[in-house]
């Protein structure tokens, strides 16, 4: 969160808070390490400078105690100023670049000298050399006169820098001390020494301290020195000794005595207590006698300077050293808050300069920081001037550095953006004219295809995603479903238009799946209405997909199939009803294409043709016509005329073989449109109906020549009939005649030979009777073995008498046939008189007369054949056509008439039967009567 | 007491030439030439046989036979049937409508005596 927001605030803020942050943070570490630091080693300076004052004071205890005419207090200054001059043994900074030139003064007091050109020195920065700064210092310090001599090529000593001043008030710099003098050689020899000397006209007493050069060698010396005075200017000089503001040395004995004080010089203050009551003194001192050499004890108290005009205890810190030989305790003491006042001022000080720093770099920072972001926001203003249309803004560029190349691309940009922007506008222009005719277009596909999808009230319209989730719902399906779109949009799946046991089966699973595989998917399935109605539906379910192809839902078109259902089984009925009618239709019914190719066929079609209808359909209907393609063109000429042809009688041919006689009634048949589209007809089987009128007219022939035969009987039974009466009176009388006559009258003879041509008449007569007889024939079945036993019953013993042997084979099972006993008896008669009648003319051989009867089948019809075979002289080859006509005969005259055969085959014929000849001259004849029998049935 | 023939035909000839056949034998023969005159003479006198031809115009031979049987006088006397029809059926016919024989023309004048001898003597 804190990280967004810093990311938020602007870069001012941004750059004054990591500036602040950066700066800040350093500074205050800086500082309070510093400080802390800073003010520790200041502390320890300032408690150093005690330590030291109460090392130098001892020290000063020691020189003096060590020489007794030595000048303590020179010591001291001595130290002091050693140690001023080399803190902490710091060598003194030789400069040999640096010459400086000293006017040289051999003898004291004399005016002549000589140029001495030396390496300047330096402390630190301070220049010692012709500088007084440093020895002043230590002057006042110390109170003695201070002086810095170089050491010389020649090995004297030259006086560098000193405070101690000639007559005329000048600096006694260049004064020499010969490098013969004890002085310089005791110094030179790195001994500090004490030596009179003369200078600038007056003898001092000057304590040298050898000043050693970075090789170790002797370079120089400090010098203290002091007027020739008295050591009480010694104890003096102590109590002048300041530290700090009220901060003061004293010396003081073991048993407490103030030796050497600025203001209680001779108090025993050994009992003496801090303002916490604690006999500090007598702490001290009991401390300080166990200090060693050149230790420094320190103590720390509170104390009240009442006599100063204090009214608050201080913490006052002292330190001090145990002098030994003199059983002095060297005390140099302060006030803590003055030791400290330095660092503690250098610390408000470091504090101040942070804060000030702080304070400055905020300013700065902030100055900085809105010259770095002024450009920004500038430019952050044109931005956001452009962004409301304000285009022709430029940023003034001030600065080369990056925002300043920030804010040359920027114009730069703003340039180009112009361009674009003009040619654009052209552009968006023309697109915004497109679009806006697009977008009328789209507006009124939307509102169509929402018409569509809402006018579809039949069709139910419903849109799902994958998981089921009706996401459309149109005026359809609300219609088919029950459901209002406000009830299942968004809200249920399209489970609730399943039935119960189908949600079960996952068919919706099922379903999509299908889909996304094919894409598409069909079906019919029971659905469930609100209410709990059910109702078949036909579903078409297809899926969505998304421009990346994958699929986000589908979408089903249902359609509900009640009234389909039922119309289909309304259909099916009528159609099952009209094919049954077709089928049950006696005559056969064909449909063909205006091609002439079968289309349908019925049952009795195929019988009719004796062909399957899976064989026939696509054949041309032309195969089956006796008159091939021709009588189909022709057909079809006639449709084309007259759009119909009723009662066109044709010949058909089955795949039998069988020729059938048709009666056809031919249709052209029409769609709606008034096309024609095929052909239909149907086809009267009237073979067997032709075959009647065949019969019918054989009949009919029949009759007439039944009738002709009849009449020609009639007249011929006629003629009989009158014949019979005479020809009986003539045979009657004459027989009476001849009796009468009797006896041997010669005209006996002649009455004879009137009888003999009687009876040739009453043959004649006879035959004509038999052949009226056949005229009126009564067909009955017959078996046609009885009437041959009949015949030959009759004949039986005329035959025996001419010798002949009958042989009889007669089938006692023979089929019935049907015909007239007598004419049949007729035949056999005149079949036998005939065979003997043969066998007579042949004279020789064996005379035998074969009767066999049996069944046959003639072109699968069953036949009974009665078979007259004689061994007579047979009929010759020449004659065999013949023997069937009437008065042919072989015989001699009057011995027949010839009428016999012919006779025969009339009643044969009648019958529907034939005769056979068999014969070769010399052997015999084989006469076959066959007629066709009723099969034994019944 | 000779016996008396009745012989019915339509055609003279016929009548004659049976006429002349049957008297030399002794019987008395009588000869009509329709129904109706054979029905007269059977009710004027009594005959012992009748020779009756069928083909006759007005009644024909079958009607007149059933005539005479219907008389009480002729219930048993014989009646031949002599006749140019020769079919089963007038056979049939004719013995049905009471005649006791049937015979066709022509038939030989020796077989009709013998026939007529056997019947009547």
């Amino acid at each position: 969160m804190i990280v967004k927001r810093f990311r938020n605030w602007t870069i001012q803020t941004k750059l004054i808070a990591v500036t602040l942050f950066l700066v800040l943070l350093p500074l205050i570490f800086v500082a309070a390490i510093s400080t802390r630091y800073f003010s520790q080693a200041m502390q320890a300076a300032s408690e150093q400078d005690l330590a030291h004052i109460v090392e130098n004071i001892n020290s000063m205890c020691k020189i003096q105690q060590e020489m007794e005419i030595v000048n303590e207090k020179l010591l001291s200054g001595l130290i002091l100023a050693r140690d001023r001059l080399q803190p902490h043994g710091a060598e003194i900074q030789v400069v040999p670049e640096q010459m400086v030139r000293f006017k040289a003064m051999d003898q004291p007091g004399s005016e002549e000298g000589h140029m001495v050109a030396l390496p300047a020195w330096k402390s630190g920065e301070a220049l010692l050399s012709g500088d007084t700064g440093f020895v002043d210092t230590i002057k006042s310090l110390v109170g003695d006169n201070c002086s810095l001599y170089q050491r010389t090529e020649s090995g004297d000593l030259l006086n560098i820098s000193t405070t101690i001043t000639g007559r005329d008030g000048s600096r006694a710099i260049g004064s020499l001390i010969a490098s013969e003098s004890e002085a310089a050689k005791s110094v030179l020899a790195g001994k500090t020494t004490e030596k009179r000397i003369f200078l600038a006209g007056e003898w001092y007493i000057g304590l040298f301290s050898p000043i050693l050069g970075s090789n170790g060698s002797v370079i120089g010396a400090l010098a203290v020195s002091v007027k020739e005075q008295t050591t009480y200017s010694f104890r003096e000089e102590i109590k002048r000794i300041r530290v700090g503001d009220t901060g003061y040395a004293y010396i003081i004995d073991t048993k407490g005595d103030l030796k050497v004080h600025p203001a209680k010089e001779g108090e025993i203050i050994l009992h003496s207590r801090d303002s916490k009551g604690f006999e500090y003194i007598s702490a001290l001192i009991a401390d300080a006698v166990k200090l060693k050499e050149g230790e420094v004890g320190t103590s720390r108290y509170t104390w009240l300077n009442s006599e100063l005009g204090e009214t608050r205890p201080r913490q006052k810190i002292v330190k001090f050293a145990y002098f030994k030989p003199w059983n002095w305790i060297i005390a140099a003491g302060s006030y803590e808050n003055e030791i400290y006042k330095a660092p503690k001022e250098i610390e408000r000080f470091i504090v101040m300069v942070v804060f000030v720093s702080v304070g400055l770099v905020f300013v700065l920072i902030i100055t900085f920081s809105k010259l770095l972001t002024g450009p920004i926001r500038e430019l952050t203003e044109v931005t956001r001037k452009m962004s409301e249309r304000d285009l022709p803004q430029r940023i003034v560029v001030r600065t080369g550095d990056e925002i300043g190349l920030l804010g040359n691309s920027f114009n730069r940009m703003i340039e180009q953006i112009q361009n674009y922007t003009s040619n654009l506008e052209q552009i968006v222009g023309t697109r915004t004219h497109q679009l806006k005719v697009s977008e009328e277009k789209y507006r009124d596909l939307s509102l169509f295809l929402n018409s569509i999808l809402d006018s579809a009230t039949v069709y139910g319209i419903i849109a799902i995603d994958c998981d089921g989730k009706i996401l459309e719902f149109n005026r359809g399906a609300e219609n088919l479903l029950g459901w209002k779109k406000e009830e299942v949009l968004n809200k249920e799946s399209i489970r609730v238009t399943l039935l119960p046991e189908d949600r079960e089966k996952s068919i919706q699973n099922h379903v999509f799946g299908c889909t996304r595989t094919k894409g598409i998917s069909e079906l019919e399935l029971m659905r469930l209405k609100k209410n709990g109605d059910r109702f078949p539906a036909h579903s078409t379910i297809t899926d969505i997909k998304d421009p990346n192809g994958r699929i986000t839902g589908f979408v089903e078109i249902l359609r509900d199939l009640t009234i389909q259902r039922s119309l289909e089984r309304e259909l099916r009925e009528t159609k099952e009803f009209l094919e049954n009618i077709m089928e049950s239709c006696v005559d056969g019914i064909v449909t063909t294409d205006l091609k002439g190719k079968i289309t349908y066929m019925n049952r009795s079609m195929e019988l009719i043709i004796s062909c399957d209808r899976k064989d026939t359909l696509g054949k041309h209907i032309s195969l089956f016509y006796v008159g091939g393609i021709g009588e189909a063109r022709q057909i079809m000429r006639l449709l084309l005329e007259h759009e119909r042809a009723i009662s066109y009688a044709m010949e058909m041919k089955a795949t039998t073989g069988q020729i059938k006689t048709i009666l056809n009634t031919i249709f052209l048949v029409r769609n709606e449109a008034g096309q024609n589209i095929g052909t239909a007809g149907l086809f009267k089987d009237i073979t067997h109906q032709k075959k009647l009128e065949a019969d019918l007219k054989d009949a009919q022939a029949n009759l007439v020549e039944t009738s002709k035969m009849r009449a020609l009987g009639e007249l011929v039974a006629g003629v009989a009939h009158e014949v019979n009466n005479p020809l009986m009176a003539s045979q009657t009388i004459l027989h009476v005649l001849m009796k009468n006559l009797g006896g041997d009258h010669e005209n006996l003879n002649r009455l004879d030979l009137i009888r003999q041509c009687n009876n040739r008449i009453e043959k004649i007569v006879y035959h004509l009777k038999e052949f009226s007889r056949q005229t009126q024939p009564e067909f009955q079945p017959i078996d046609i073995n009885q009437p041959v036993e009949n015949a030959l019953l009759i004949t039986a013993q005329q035959l025996l008498d001419h010798g002949i042997l009958i042989i009889r084979d007669l089938d006692p099972n023979l089929s019935k046939i049907i015909g007239d006993s007598n004419q049949i008896e007729q035949v056999f008669l005149n079949l036998f008189s005939n065979a003997k009648d043969a066998m007579d003319m042949k004279g020789d051989g064996k005379k035998e007369l074969r009767i066999s009867s049996y069944q046959a089948e003639e072109q699968g019809e069953p036949v009974v054949v009665v078979s007259v075979e004689d061994s007579g002289i047979g009929i010759p080859e020449e004659n065999l056509t013949k023997i069937l006509e009437p008065f042919f005969t072989s015989k001699p005259v009057g011995k027949g008439t010839g009428l016999g055969l012919s006779l025969c085959f009339g009643i044969v014929e009648a019958h529907g039967g034939r005769l056979e000849f068999k014969s070769k001259y010399g052997t015999g004849t084989e006469v076959r009567v066959i007629i066709p029998s009723k099969p034994m049935k019944e | 007491m000779p016996k008396r023939i009745l012989v019915v035909d339509d055609d003279q000839m016929v009548l004659m030439a049976l006429g002349e056949l049957l008297k030399p034998e002794g019987y008395e023969v009588n000869m009509v030439s329709s129904g109706s005159e054979a029905l007269k003479r059977l009710d004027e006198n009594g005959y012992d046989l009748l020779l009756l031809d069928i083909i006759m115009p007005l009644m024909d031979g079958f009607e007149l036979c059933r005539k005479v049987r219907g008389k009480e006088k002729y219930k048993e006397t014989p009646i031949v049937f002599l006749t140019a029809k020769s079919r089963e059926e007038d056979k049939i016919s004719g013995l049905a409508a009471g005649a006791n024989l049937f015979l066709s023309k022509p038939i030989s004048p020796e077989k009709l005596l013998d026939i007529i001898s056997k019947t009547i003597g």
